[in-house]
This record gives structure tokens, sequence and C-alpha cells, in this order.
């Protein structure tokens, strides 16, 4: 083999890996809140706002011990990825509320949550299971300062979440039960809602994952015209 | 010639760096040693014996296989494996099972958590199932007796005859011998467990035995809550062994005369590979 074939062969051979890599990266989904709105966002249960460029829980869900929950109403779902948001406590709060991140979400009410407890510094794996968190393993966080804004990020491979609090690994958590494996949405929720809880600067990345734009999706005209009529009528 | 030389250097390089990181591992020793996570290979003879003082150079430390858990692997990983790592080893003679525990830690943290909550500080954990009955729920039968025994730190410099214990299964009543001392990069333990503890176990070693077993190392950097949590067995996947086998390794008994100087191996190696006990199942070396 000459130089040259030598020098084709190892161009080749790192394009090849550097288009692997790009393909086991996939794509990212963002969502930063600062148009205002919140289109794209399923909310289940609770009470969910745009306030100041930040998506906020408001009021938890009516039954006590069930999760408010919104979906992110992706055209895609992912197993294994990596998510992550900022979340923060109200000024008002002591840290008692449990905002959650959503994972292989089945379907609204049932798939896997990364639970925070601001007061108690400690973050947990657990199921949702009808709304419900069914807690699996956490630990503690003790460099957790629930009265400033926490950049939780989760990677999920296989199963195994690994939890990332400011950009420090914190823990390795499975579910023993291995009960949600399959491709699912991602959500965000909390539950002991008494003050109101901030998500922001949501991220997604996977294989799959794109940045969708809900308000582009093709609608059906039927039954749209009535009532924009009845707007501009003013009733 | 030189550009493919530097091609060649490049890849090489390449694949050097993707290498260069610790990640778990078997380590062999005159046995392969089992597979990470899974099983450990542990040499018996009576005269496997190991002496209590906390130093490894025990020649069945040096020819038994150890396994290495890097800071990534368990529930609460650390940043580097110099704050958090671990690697361990195992044999037995008649009356004891030996476990040493080689750590890296770059912080120790004892005393201000005792008892049941030493867990909190630093502190290695041995699990033991001995019917291997790989239950939900700790069983607690003659025979059947499951236990977690927590050793912490608190005993460097600590009488082996009567180390402070804890855990679950009364791992503080389970008769085991400890000495533990520093070294340069964290801390070392050596323990003996006894295979025949009235009421509770009588673990008679022989060829292929499996027992359920498992080891934790527990790390706090600064006080107050346990900071990182590594883990062996990789079916113990929520921190869980404290209340439930099913999610133990195991430990597997190999004949092997493990405590001599390498002048009388050979016909013991020889004898191994004779009866195809010896493959190449984790044949791993650091």
């Amino acid at each position: 083999m000459s130089d040259r074939q030598h020098l084709l062969l190892l161009v080749l051979s790192l394009g090849a890996g550097f288009l692997t890599a790009l393909h086991a990266v996939g794509g990212v989904f963002l969502d930063e809140f600062e148009d205002g709105v919140a289109n794209g966002w399923n909310p289940i249960q609770g009470t969910w706002t745009i306030q100041e460029g930040r998506y906020v829980l408001e009021r938890g869900a009516e039954r006590g011990d069930s999760a408010a929950v919104a979906l992110l109403a992706s055209p895609w779902k992912i197993a294994d990825g990596t998510i992550s948001v900022v979340v923060a406590y109200d000024e008002s709060s002591d840290g008692i509320e449990r905002p959650l991140i959503l994972f292989r979400m089945k379907d609204e009410l049932n798939g896997y949550a990364i639970r925070i407890r601001g007061n108690e510094k400690h973050i947990d794996l657990g199921r949702l299971e009808g709304g419900t968190f069914v807690y699996i393993r956490g630990d503690a966080v003790d460099i957790m300062e629930a009265d400033r804004p926490m950049e939780i990020t989760v990677e999920v491979e296989g199963q195994f979440a690994f939890i990332y609090y400011n950009g420090e690994l914190r823990m390795r958590l499975g579910d023993p039960d291995r009960k949600f494996e399959d491709p699912g949405l991602i959500g965000l929720g909390g539950m002991d809602i008494a003050a109101p809880v901030y998500f922001d600067n949501f991220r997604v990345e996977g294989e799959g994952v794109t940045q969708f734009a809900p308000d582009l999706r093709p609608v059906s005209p039927r039954g749209k015209l009535a009532l924009r009529w009845a707007d501009l009528k003013g009733f | 010639m030189r550009l493919k030389a530097t091609a060649y250097a490049v890849v090489v390089g390449l694949v050097v760096l993707s290498a260069g990181t610790l990640a778990n591992e078997v380590i062999r020793g005159d046995i392969p040693g089992g597979v990470f996570g899974e099983v450990y290979q542990c040499g018996f003879h009576p005269q496997n014996t190991v002496v209590l003082d906390g130093k490894l150079d025990d020649l069945a430390w040096v020819h038994a296989p150890w396994h290495y858990v890097d800071n990534r692997t368990g529930t609460a990983p650390a940043p580097d494996p110099d704050d958090a790592s671990y690697q361990f080893a195992a044999v037995a003679d008649n009356d004891w099972l030996y476990v040493a525990f080689q750590v890296w830690d770059d912080e120790i943290r004892t005393g201000e958590n005792l008892g049941g909550d030493v867990w909190k500080d630093d502190s290695v954990e041995i699990y033991i199932d001995p019917n291997n009955g790989k239950t939900a729920s700790y069983e607690t039968g003659n025979g059947t007796w499951d236990s977690q025994i927590t050793i912490g730190a608190i005993n460097i410099g600590g009488d082996p005859e009567a180390p402070q214990l804890a855990g679950t299964g009364d791992g503080a009543g389970s008769g085991t011998r400890a000495a533990v001392v520093e070294w340069e990069k964290g801390w070392i333990v050596e323990a003996a467990v006894p295979l025949d503890l009235p009421g509770r176990w009588d673990i008679r070693p022989a060829d292929g035995l499996r027992i359920g077993f498992n080891t934790h190392l527990n790390d706090d950097d600064d006080g107050g809550e346990r900071d990182h949590k590594l883990i062996w067995s990789v079916k113990d996947v929520a921190d869980q062994s404290w209340q439930n086998t099913s999610v133990f390794g195991e430990l597997e008994f190999v004949s092997a005369f493990l405590a001599v100087d390498p002048k009388g191996k050979l016909p013991i190696y020889w004898g191994a590979i004779k009866v195809g006990r010896i493959g190449t199942q984790g044949d791993e070396t650091r």
C-alpha cells in the first residue's frame, strides 16, 4: 500500500468513527420557555403556567397522593438519552415541594420519575404508577442548596439512570424490577406543591430526538372557524 | 514511510487513550477469579490462612484473584478513582473466610456516626447468604442466616479480635474479626468471617460450592451523610443488599493452595488445568 492509500484509509476510518459517534449522539430538543407559551407541552394534572421565561407548576394534582404531570407532546419517544432541566423553588418555599423529572412514560401517569427533596437534600428514583410515586432508591446530595436554581441532568442508559447535580455525577440508580424499558415520553411534574416550582432550560438529547415546532403541525380546519368567528364577534 | 508511521501512531494513540481509564475488572491470581459483579472465585485450602495485621503481603492475597470496583459502579458514584474506589479478594481455610479490601479514599472520615449508622461514614460491607437462598428478605434460620457485616474505618488501629461491627442480619454478632489500617491512598481492611457460626450458618467449602456474596463501599468526604456508595454485584442496582439477598452476586469456592511460594505452584496449577477448572474466564490483568 502506498503512503497515499494509507492516508486515505486513515481518513476514511476516522470519518466513519466520527459519523458513528454523531449517530449515537442523536438529536437535541431544547425549550427555554422564552417565547412565553407552553406549546408542545401537555398538562395532565396540576396547574401549569409560563412566567418570565420559565414553566411553572403553580398547583399540584387534586388528589393529594398523586403527582402533577405535564408531558412533552413530542413526535418521538426515547428509552435512553440525556434530559436536563434547571429547577428552582419559590422564594417563599421551605423546600418541601417535590419537583419531578419524568422519563420512559408509558402513558400519562406511568413511567419513571426522578424526585427532588429540596429541604432534605435528597434525590430519588421512583416509578409513577397511576400517578402515584413509588420509591425505588435515593441518596443524599449534601451539596444541594434548595434556595438556588439547580441543574439536574439525568442520563438514562439501559437499566441505569445517572443523575448529575449541577454537573456533578451523584447517583447511578436502577430499577431491579425493570418495569419500564420501552421508549416513552419525557415530562415534568411535582408533588406536595405548597408554593410554585419553576422549570427552565429543558433539554433532551437522544437518538431520534428532534426540535419540533408544535405550532407548525397540520391541523384540521374543521370546527375552528366558528370558534374564531365567535372570538371576533367578541363573545 | 513517515506518513505511515504517523498514521499508525495516531491510531495506536487513540486506542491507548480510550483504554487508559480505570474500569471494573477481574485481576486474576492463581485461579481465574470469576466474572465481575457476578461470581467471585475464592481459593480454599487448610493452609490459606491469613494473618490479620492489615498488611496485604500474605501469600494468599498475592496469589488470590482481585476484583476492582471503579468509582462509577454504585448507586452514588465518586468523581474520580482516588476519591472512592476499591478492590477486594477472598480466600478461605478450614475455619475462616478471609476478605480483604484495598480502598482508595482521599478523605478518611470516621467517628461521626456509630453503631447502626456507621454506613454514613467510611466503611465496607460484606454480605453473606450462606445457603444461596436468593430471597427477597433476609432469612434467619439455622444454616440460612443472612448477614450484612459492616466494618468502619473507625477500626483503624483497633484490636482485630474485637472490631466495631454493624449491619442487618446481626452483622455485629457475626463473630467477624478485622484489622483495619491506613495506606498512602486510603485504607485497608483484612477481615475474617467464621465459616461455622452456631445457630446461624455452617459453611463447609467444597469445590464448586456457591454462597450468596456481595461487597460495598461507603465513602464520606465531609461529614454528615454518606457521599458515595460503590457496589460490586451487578444485580444490586438500587442498594438493596441490606434487606434483599436476591440481588447478591455469588462466591464460588475453588480448591486451591494459594499460600505457597511460586516454587510449589506448578503442580497445583497443572492439576487444575487437567481437571478443566482453569480456563480463560476473567483472564484480564490490570
